[in-house]
Order: C-alpha cells, then sequence, then structure tokens
C-alpha cells in the first residue's frame, strides 16, 4: 500500500511539474531565465 | 576496494559535470566574462552560480529568487526541479554538484573531523523557504545570493580578477561574502559536506523528495549487521540502515560498495522486495570481520 501512495505522489509530483513548466512556458519565463542569466549578478559577485 | 573504484567514478561524473556546466573558456579571455547565449536558459538541479565567466546554465536558486524579487512565482524553474527531485531526490547532489566535488576534496585534506550537530541540518530549509523564497519577495532583494559563498567562489573572485573597473565597487558586501566564503571553507575541511548538509537550498528542496522518489536506496535488513562501515564512507555522516531514504542522503551509492554483506543497493520504487534473499548473518559478520580485522 505504501508503495502505491509513493508512486501516486510521484505521479501527482511529476504532473505538478509538467503544469508549471507549460504554465512557466506560457507566461514567457524562459525569456526572463535568459536575461536573468545573462545579466551579471552584482549580488553574486557582491558589489549590489 | 570497491568502494574506492566507485568514489573514483564519482569523482570523475562530478568534474566531468563541473567542466560541462562551467565549459564556455572563452568568458575568462575575452569581453563580457560572461556567456550570454541561449543555453543559459537552462536550469542546472545545483549550486552553480551563473556570474562565472565560463558559466553556460542559470542557477536555480539564482533564478527562483530573481522571480520573486520581481513578483512572480517561478513557474518553469520549481517545474523542472519537482521533476527531477521526484524522479531523483538528492542524486544531483552527489554526482553533478560542483560546490559538492569542492567539498569533498577539502575535506580529504588530513584533519581531525568534526560531527555536525544534528539540529543543523534544518538550517538548510530556513535558507530556502526564507532567503530564496519568501525574504526576497518581501524585500525585492536576492538575499540568499549576497551570502552565497559558491557566488564568491565562483563568481566574486574571477571576475573582480578579469575586471578591474569593478574594484572601485568592492565595498563590505563583497568582503563579507569572502569572510562567509572563508569560514565555509574551514568547516568543510573538517565536517563532510557541510554546506550541504546546513545551508544549500538547493539540497533541502530535493531532499523533500528523497522519501518518495522514483530512485531509492534499500537496505536489505536481514543482512544488515549495523557494523557501520558504510557510515564511515558515507560523505553526509548517515546510518543507512537506520533510513534508507533519509533526507540527508546523497545518494552517492559509497554505502552499495562499503558494505561487506551487499545490504545496501540502489533501486526504484517499482521494484518488489520479494526478490531479496535471507543469508546466514552469523557466519557472515565471522568471516567480515576477520576480513576487516
Amino acid at each position: 500500500m505504501r508503495k502505491w501512495i509513493k508512486i501516486g505522489l510521484i505521479a501527482i509530483s511529476i504532473a505538478l511539474g509538467v503544469i508549471l513548466i507549460i504554465e512557466g512556458v506560457k507566461l514567457e519565463d524562459i525569456a526572463e531565465i535568459i536575461t536573468n542569466g545573462t545579466t551579471l549578478c552584482l549580488s553574486c559577485i557582491g558589489i549590489g | 576496494m570497491k568502494t574506492k573504484k566507485l568514489s573514483i567514478i564519482r569523482y570523475i561524473v562530478l568534474a566531468i559535470s563541473a567542466l560541462l556546466m562551467n565549459g564556455y573558456i572563452y568568458g575568462w579571455l575575452f569581453k563580457p566574462h560572461l556567456y550570454t547565449g541561449n543555453l543559459k536558459s537552462i536550469i542546472v538541479p545545483v549550486l552553480n552560480c551563473y556570474a562565472c565567466p565560463s558559466a553556460i546554465a542559470s542557477c536555480p536558486v539564482g533564478t527562483i529568487q530573481h522571480f520573486m524579487v520581481i513578483g512572480f512565482f517561478p513557474l518553469f524553474a520549481l517545474g523542472i526541479l519537482i521533476i527531477i527531485g521526484a524522479l531523483f531526490g538528492r542524486l544531483f547532489c552527489g554526482w553533478v554538484c560542483p560546490f559538492g566535488l569542492i567539498q569533498d576534496l577539502l575535506n580529504k585534506i588530513p584533519t581531525p573531523k568534526w560531527r555536525m550537530p544534528k539540529w543543523m541540518r534544518f538550517g538548510k530549509y530556513l535558507f530556502l523557504v526564507f532567503t530564496v523564497f519568501l525574504v526576497p519577495y518581501l524585500i525585492s532583494d536576492t538575499v540568499f545570493c549576497k551570502i552565497c559563498p559558491m557566488g564568491a567562489l565562483e563568481g566574486g573572485i574571477p571576475q573582480m580578477l578579469l575586471k578591474p573597473e569593478l574594484h572601485h565597487l568592492a565595498g563590505f558586501l563583497y568582503w563579507r561574502k569572502l569572510v562567509i566564503l572563508a569560514i565555509t571553507i574551514f568547516l568543510v575541511i573538517f565536517i563532510k559536506r557541510f554546506f550541504c548538509r546546513a545551508i544549500c537550498p538547493v539540497g533541502a528542496f530535493f531532499a523533500i523528495f528523497n522519501k518518495i522518489s522514483v530512485l531509492r536506496m534499500k537496505v536489505h535488513m536481514p543482512k544488515c549487521v549495523s557494523c557501520d562501515i558504510c557510515k564511515k564512507d558515507c560523505p553526509v555522516d548517515i546510518n543507512i540502515y537506520d533510513d534508507p531514504n533519509s533526507p540527508e542522503c546523497i545518494r552517492c551509492g559509497l554505502c552499495t560498495n562499503s558494505c561487506p554483506f551487499g545490504a545496501v543497493k540502489f533501486t526504484t520504487v517499482f521494484s518488489s522486495d520479494k526478490s531479496d534473499k535471507k543469508i546466514d548473518v552469523k557466519i557472515d559478520v565471522k568471516n567480515e570481520a576477520k576480513i576487516e580485522s
């Protein structure tokens, strides 16, 4: 029984992950991630 | 001997992963000293600072904080992390994370080793909730990046070396980051994977999934004699037989090889227990005790 609960939780997690990815793509998260990643992170280097 | 072989393989995988994630060598040689291509849309499931001149992918912690700062929920990034967590748990901490590699190597320095107090393991969850999600949203600032030792190591020091024009900006925040890095390095030398166990928000996120993930550790209890040989090799100081899928386990697999009775193994949530066969524990204990001594 516990095994099937775990499998159920995995299925829910993967389904949730897929939904979040799809919604994220719709909201143009990827463009924002690229913009953020290609801008020098001042907090990371410790100057802002 | 088998453990040593697996350990070497793991170090090779960790090193190759670190090189792949930081493969933009051009960034060290020419301006702008930062990769600006589309590969930055990839979010690596480990701590790898995207301010590093050679980083080709994005840091999940930095990305999530950025979204919280601008007032949006990081749907895409969380979706990726949830799927990876559900499939592998903390596997990437043990086999891919560049900061994990650095910690493992630093801990090889021959010094007396300390045990980390158990309560400190809860620290990483607080860092995840407060410094990655909550406080960045409330004060519109990337709080964890400001204290991240990996940022200082991969981003702060190289960028300062490569860009003299930034030198005049190096104030309290920069030196504080260097002090945090120095303290982290000091603690990591004495405590196995201190950062992963007490601070890392990525580790905390994946730790939530360790109990349910598809990839799992299994201890065949009739074979286990609680000899603690596995604990000696464990990079996070856990008793795998107490809780094979402990949130602390980074799935490095060293215990699978160090166990003289073959009691620990990788498995999946789909596998059946029926294939396990009991063995005569007493005979094995005696034999293995002689071998060990």
